[in-house]
């Protein structure tokens, strides 16, 4: 295993180098500032890649897509990626909101400490640059998720009434969330959530959102870690992700080139217990 | 705040009075909720079934106004069954006789006749709080802005020294600072009758060493405060400046200040916006938002903290600082400071518990006063084995009900407030998108049972008629407000809430009791 | 493209949580919730995260401003500055130093707040300053 430093310093090179041979305009990542700091910078320079760090974990997907939306033509932004940035950039890249031509993803692997806190079960990119790939966890083993995920409907209901009803209504979660991209969002605007109250309707709001990212959320933990009630957020979409593996044999993030079966898979053969009707048959050309 | 944001986390029992912190202080409420989840126990007083209240364990919705009834009775609980701390009393506080005079003239079954809750649930909130390991107290503008609102804060003070609640990490009292820098402004000496750090301006010695450091000769006579001001335009006050505030919106009977407003000789207003304020302006000097200027914020755990500049002022806006150094220099006043942390310097030199802030020193994590030196840590949590004032002292409350109750012609509550989506006078939210997406109207919120009767519907135009003024506002139907209560939130200038509001202050701290009044609710003409 | 984020404070409540700002060719485009802050930590509610929006407004006052009969009528700084310490001083002469006051405000820094009642205490030789703390 690589310590910290050993890796800092392979990634500085590396970004330094792209920089230098004109791949990237700009390195997209960590810098450690005044006071030891550490906030999410762009480096145009390669010398100002001295003050890189890697820790700690700052979902950058969304800023770094946002950054890109609003570049000039032929930029190129290399960005520090840890596995589910690099998923949540391919779903990016999937629905056209990135170019994949103007982005360089450069992969670092997650601790096995990181991977147990954010409940992942795939702690590194598919690109791996830097680093070594640390083994992941499986969600459904811990028993938050357990607690709000067993049980019948009626307990579920009651445990999840009970946390979502703290919510703020601060959006957080969508605005942290590299998913979240739709304009207008469904969250703002009535008759799906009533505007101007708190506690909002528990179902509408939350509900609303898992289902929209149901196919295409990568766990990247952005939502959770951004929301003040601490409502668990992942859980309801660990839920999500393990029904598409089970039906679908689908994982969000992971092809740029594979498409979500919740929207394709409709145009394969009927259900076999409720065959098409005979007559159907018996019509004219 | 006697602790820290954070500590609220590890307390065993937090007992939330007069505030929304839901709405009012989201990122605090999570710090409640932590402490839920961490098995302590959440007490919610309000006469409104809040977003606090619906999420807590115990919702008392008492009597408008009867705080320090309710409490009395808690004490008087706490006292039978000898749940007080007597150790912490004998070591740490003085005056216990007579307060307990003061409380053994309440019984619970008084106090619950006056604030409307069961005896029965104030015996047991009294022994939740007493009996917690650690418990804390969280208050708000719905304890502060009643005509006895020092009293309110005098009886919750007198809880946590009854039960030994203060001077630990996870106990003491919350008070929650409605606006970023209010808890910075009451530092730095804007109030009438302290210098910088509560220092005051009657003391003689005190005053020698602000004259001496500023080279000019001061006055030992308290000033007028905002409320006083307003009510002398034109009288004993002739000329005002004001910087960055809307008393148009935010003073209580607002149609008196407006007329108050147009009475000075001359009026300087320093802004961002042409606020309700500043059309009454005789001169108007652009300033700049806090995104254009370097300083210091202090928040309400006593934390100064950094405030950066991003980009320029607009036009040619200045920053703040410039124009008062412009001022200042034309008045003659040397104001020659380089920066702001130029002034920080002179802080630390006149303000003893800032004594070791400093900029560098600012830059991870702000740093908490009283800090009096540069090797000093900050101040995690006041009142560690010895009260600021050497041993604590019980003070008598004394309870005076709202100055004006419903009657015959006026016969609901209006009580004014905050609501999620908006802040304050809402010059700022008001102008994000965002924000008014959410809420773009006035609204006031009444019971289902209330709008029936009116005839009204959700969204449904209603007149609010006080002594002082009218205005119609959309309905909100919720019930979460009581039969009888109607709640508005103060931000929209098409529809002041603060026309209706009643302009009785408390004589101590001259806060206006803008938690209860009397209105009249119609249908009304959309 | 120059693009930085700026570490700063929530200018609503007085929870002061720590936030980016998002800061484009000069322009604060977006905020960001601070995850290295002590206060916030990472978090921010629905006005924290919509504090860039009201910078840039097309309402923003931009240059001082003279009452003429019912409008206002643009001037310099320098105008301006002398024009306020000249009534002010009139009306001090006149009047009576305690016929001044000021109101200091809860969202302007601690620096100003102090340059601010600096400013009446010892211009003016009273203490009529004051703010809305009480509101």
């Amino acid at each position: 295993m690589k310590t910290q430093q050993a890796m800092i310093d392979q990634a500085k090179s590396l970004l330094k180098k792209l920089l230098e041979d004109g791949e990237a305009t700009a390195v997209f990542g960590l810098a450690r500032g005044m006071g030891g700091v550490t906030a999410p910078r762009i480096f145009t320079m390669p010398d100002e890649l001295d003050s890189l760090v890697l820790e700690p974990k700052w979902p950058l997907a969304k800023p770094a897509m946002e950054i890109l939306r609003t570049a000039p033509g032929g930029y190129r932004l290399a960005v520090v990626c840890r596995g589910c940035d690099e998923r949540a950039l391919v779903e990016l890249i999937k629905r056209n909101q990135v170019d994949a031509d103007a982005l360089v993803m450069v992969g670092v692997a997650c601790s096995g400490e990181q991977a147990s806190i954010c409940l992942c079960d795939r702690p590194y990119p598919s690109k791996l640059d830097i680093g070594e790939a640390a083994h992941g966890v499986d969600p459904f083993d811990d028993p938050g998720v357990k607690y709000l995920l067993e049980g019948d409907t009626h307990t579920r209901m009651g445990r999840w009434e009970r946390v979502l009803k703290r919510c703020v209504k601060c959006y957080g979660c969508r605005n942290s969330c590299p998913i979240c991209v739709c304009d207008p969002c469904k969250l703002e605007g009535e008759p799906w959530v009533r505007r101007g109250i708190i506690p909002t309707e528990i179902l509408s709001f939350h509900l609303i959102r898992a289902f929209h990212l149901a196919d295409t959320c990568v766990a990247c933990g952005a939502c959770q870690e951004a929301c003040p009630a601490g409502i668990p957020l992942v859980t309801l979409q660990h839920a999500m992700r393990r029904a598409l593996r089970e039906g679908f044999e689908y994982e969000a993030g992971l092809d740029v080139n594979e498409k979500t079966p919740v929207l394709f898979d409709f145009i394969q053969a009927p259900e076999k217990d409720r065959p098409i009707p005979d007559w159907i048959n018996t019509l004219r050309d | 705040m006697t602790n820290s944001i954070t500590d609220l986390a590890g307390s065993k029992c937090i007992f939330i009075i007069g505030s929304n912190a839901a709405e009012s202080h989201p990122i605090i409420m999570g710090e409640i909720y932590k402490a839920m989840d961490a098995g302590g126990v959440v007490i919610v007083v309000d006469p409104r079934r809040t977003a606090v209240a619906e999420n807590a364990h115990i919702h008392l919705a008492i009597e408008p106004g009867t705080d320090i009834p309710l409490l009395a009775g808690m004490m008087r609980h706490i006292m039978d069954e000898g749940l007080y701390n007597a150790e912490f009393i004998e070591e740490r506080v003085e005056g216990f006789e007579e307060f307990r005079k003061f409380v053994e003239g309440w019984t619970v079954e008084e106090a619950s006749r006056q604030c409307g809750i069961e005896p029965s649930m104030i015996r047991r909130v009294a022994e939740i709080y007493a009996k917690a390991d650690e418990s804390a107290v969280v208050y708000c503008m719905g304890i502060t802005q009643h005509v006895c609102g020092s009293d309110n804060v005098i009886a919750l003070c007198d809880l946590t020294m009854l039960c030994g609640h203060v001077g630990t990490e996870h106990s003491g009292l919350y008070p929650l600072r409605g606006q970023n820098n209010v808890q910075g402004a009451c530092d730095m000496g804007a109030l009438p009758n302290v210098y910088p750090a509560y220092q005051p301006v009657a003391d003689p010695d005190i005053r020698a060493k602000f004259e001496e450091a500023w080279g000019r000769p001061l006055s030992d006579k308290p000033g007028l405060t905002v409320v006083e001001m307003v009510r002398s335009a034109g009288s004993k006050i002739r000329g005002l400046f004001i910087m960055a505030e809307n008393p148009a919106l935010s003073e209580p009977d607002v149609n008196h200040v407006v007329e108050s407003l147009r009475k000075f000789d001359f009026l300087v207003v320093q802004d961002i916006f042409m606020s309700e304020t500043a059309r009454f302006a005789d001169l108007v000097l652009p300033g700049s938002s806090f995104a254009e200027k370097d300083g210091t914020f202090t928040n309400t755990e006593r934390r100064f903290q950094l405030v950066r500049k991003a980009v320029d002022p607009p036009g040619s806006a200045k920053d703040d600082f410039s124009i008062l150094c412009l001022l200042g220099n034309a008045l003659g006043l040397n104001f020659n400071y380089e920066s702001p942390a130029d002034v920080m310097s002179e802080i630390n030199r006149l303000a003893p518990p800032y004594g070791g802030i400093t900029y560098d020193r600012l830059e991870r994590q702000g740093l908490q006063w009283p800090c009096p030196n540069e090797e000093h840590p900050g101040t995690r949590f006041l009142h560690q084995g010895r009260f600021t004032r050497g041993k604590g002292l019980f003070v008598v409350p004394n309870h005076v009900a709202p100055k004006e109750l419903p009657d015959e012609d006026y016969p609901w509550y209006l009580s004014t407030g905050r609501m999620f989506a908006h802040y304050h006078t809402g010059t700022l939210t008001r102008r994000a998108k965002q924000l008014d997406r959410e809420v773009s109207r006035p609204y006031g919120e009444i019971n289902s049972e209330d709008a029936a009767k009116l005839g009204v519907g959700e969204g449904g135009a209603i007149r609010v008629t006080s002594r002082r003024g009218s205005i119609v506002v959309d309905a909100k139907i919720t019930d979460r407000v009581r039969k009888g209560s109607i709640f508005i939130p103060f931000h929209f200038a098409e529809a002041r809430a603060n026309i209706l509001t009643n302009p009785a202050l408390d004589p101590r701290s001259k806060t206006p009791e803008y938690k209860v009044c009397a209105v009249r609710v119609e249908k009304g003409e959309s | 493209m120059d693009c930085r984020f700026v570490r700063t404070t929530c200018p609503f409540c007085g929870t002061g949580c720590g936030m980016l700002l998002k800061v484009v060719d000069g322009r604060v485009v977006d905020t960001l919730p601070d995850r290295e802050s002590v206060v916030g930590r990472g978090h921010l509610c629905i006005k924290g995260w919509s504090a860039h929006e009201f910078v840039h407004h097309p309402d923003r006052l931009t240059h001082p401003l003279v009452k003429k009969g019912d409008s206002f009528e643009r001037i310099s700084w320098e105008e301006a500055i002398s024009l306020a310490a000249e009534k002010f001083r009139g009306i001090a002469e006149q009047y009576g130093n305690d016929a001044i006051g000021g109101f200091s405000s809860a969202k302007c820094t601690n620096e100003e707040n102090y340059l601010f009642q600096k400013l009446i205490r010892a211009g003016f030789q009273n203490n009529n300053v004051d703010h809305c703390a009480r509101l």
